[in-house]
């Protein structure tokens, strides 16, 4: 009897389950360098009812569907726009294919969009959460950071000097499946066999994306979509309600047959 | 008056196997490349009656002894296409197939939710390579791009061409698992079916359709209960006031 039922429960599960990512995408719309998600949903493999067909004494199958289930969700790594901050240690990558390489506090390596860089009390570049850039670039005592070139070569000015020198690379990581990574919270990222071996390159080089100083990727949540896709997913979630009311409606009137 | 019963109930089995195609088709109003089921009410084959006294055999006419709900069948229909802007989100105009190695054998698909796994072959979202008409379609690092006829180009350079693949109008597709179908007869490469990248093709349950379809199998299901209940009450008068003795 329940799996009568199944269909209509799984079809109001994923509906749900879709409206609690569009409200955290929602909720990201202006965190730095955030991509949003996407819910994957398939299609169940059908189930066997048996019922009687035509033409023959014994019974017979019909496929009838099952419902659908949440595969989980992809990020959609599309490039966010890029805003003016004017602060020469925010950097953007100017291409979708690309991640700032981190280690964490925790000392795992993590992969990040967002270059909203400082210096700390060691001279060392990090991001806001403690995360050091990776390989380190530390910027010693008493030099200015001047700018920061498309290729990620950061230029200091030492006390007195009147030349910027270069001071550090940053290197980017793409990987063949970025859907693959997984999100450990803070918009990082750590790779797993599923996103394949991380490529380092040097930005603008060779294909790969440009950085830009002074600049900060935005969220790429368009809130229009997210908007539209909520009224999407209220819709049919009433619908596999009224599915299940109807259902259940019929169950009953079976079993009042004979009261 | 038995058949009456059986007739009544098998009406109620059709239209609660219909409402649960109904409600699978709504629960998959948002799975990409999704092909809604319809199913139909069917009548049993018809039997010829006859009357025999003895010698004399009279024809009455003829009788459904029931109804059974027809095999769904796909709606092939072409789904809307929605952008996404994700390079590797491959939709089809036309009523090809993109084609998928499975380890169970060739498979079929709408979902064109495609990615790169860690060898960078164009795979499914659960992992099997999407076939072009030359094997797996590896795509080196760069930007991709697809044609409307289905080359892969990466950088300019053509890597391949996906394989899509079209099934005369008599196949019977079997949904198996994530989106994909099986076919009994085997396909041929599409001649005429696009490709749009950076599009899904959505799921083509109609809505409106669905709702409908389903007031009136609630409807109809009521309707065959009634006339349960009907030939039940009528059962046992006969049973049990026809004839009876007043005290």
């Amino acid at each position: 009897m329940s799996s009568l039922y199944f269909p209509a429960v799984s079809g109001i599960r994923a509906q749900q389950q879709r409206l609690d990512i569009i409200a955290n995408n929602l909720a990201n719309s202006n965190t730095t360098g955030y991509k949003a998600a996407r819910a994957e949903f398939a299609a169940l493999p059908p189930q066997d009812i048996r019922v009687a067909r035509a033409g023959a004494t014994a019974l017979g199958q019909v496929d009838l569907g099952s419902g659908v289930v949440l595969n989980g969700t992809s990020r959609q790594f599309t490039q966010g726009p890029v805003q003016v901050t004017g602060n020469l240690l925010d950097l953007a990558i100017l291409g979708s294919d690309g991640f700032f390489q981190v280690t964490t506090p925790e000392g795992i390596t993590a992969y990040v969009r967002s270059g909203t860089l400082s210096v700390d009390g060691a001279g060392r570049l990090t991001l806001s959460d403690g995360s050091l850039l990776t390989p380190p670039i530390v910027i010693p005592a008493g030099v200015r950071v001047n700018h920061v070139d498309e290729r990620g070569v950061i230029y200091g000015l030492p006390a007195g000097a009147t030349e910027p020198q270069p001071l550090g690379q940053i290197v980017l990581a793409r990987f063949p499946n970025p859907n693959g990574l997984l999100a450990i919270g803070n918009n990082r990222f750590v790779a797993t066999p599923a996103a394949g071996a991380p490529e380092l390159g040097v930005p603008a080089t060779d294909g790969w994306p440009a950085i830009a100083s002074g600049m900060l990727e935005a969220s790429n949540v368009d809130l229009a979509d997210q908007m539209v896709q909520m009224i999407e997913a209220q819709r049919a979630y009433s619908a596999n309600a009224r599915a299940l009311e109807t259902l259940d409606e019929m169950l009953g009137l079976a079993i009042r047959t004979r009261s | 008056m038995i058949r009456s019963i059986y007739q009544a109930a098998s009406a109620m089995m059709a239209q609660m196997a219909r409402q649960l195609t109904i409600s699978t088709n709504l629960s998959n109003v948002d799975t990409p490349g999704y092909r809604q089921q319809l199913s139909g009410v069917n009548d049993f084959r018809e039997m010829l009656l006859s009357r025999v006294a003895g010698a004399d055999v009279r024809l009455i006419g003829s009788i459904s002894t029931a109804v059974r709900l027809d095999q769904p069948e796909l709606d092939l229909s072409q789904g809307a296409l929605v952008e996404t802007g994700q390079p590797l989100d491959l939709a089809i105009a036309g009523a090809a197939f993109f084609t998928v190695q499975t380890p169970e054998g060739l498979q079929y698909t709408r979902d064109g939710r495609f990615r790169l796994d860690e060898q960078r072959r164009l795979v499914t979202a659960d992992g099997f390579p999407v076939l072009g008409e030359g094997g797996p379609i590896t795509i080196p690092p760069g930007d991709v791009w697809v044609d409307p006829d289905g080359t892969v180009r990466v950088n300019d350079q053509v890597i391949g061409r996906l394989l899509l693949t079209e099934f005369p109008a008599d196949a019977q597709l079997q949904l198996v698992e994530q989106n994909r179908y099986t076919s009994d007869v085997a396909g041929v490469p599409s001649q005429t079916a696009g490709v749009s990248q950076g599009f899904l093709e959505q799921s083509n349950v109609d809505i409106t359709r669905a709702i409908t379809d389903m007031l009136a199998a609630n409807r109809s299901y009521a309707l065959a209960q009634r006339a349960l209940q009907i030939a039940d009450d009528s059962l046992r008068l006969a049973v049990n006031e026809i004839g009876k003795i007043s005290a």
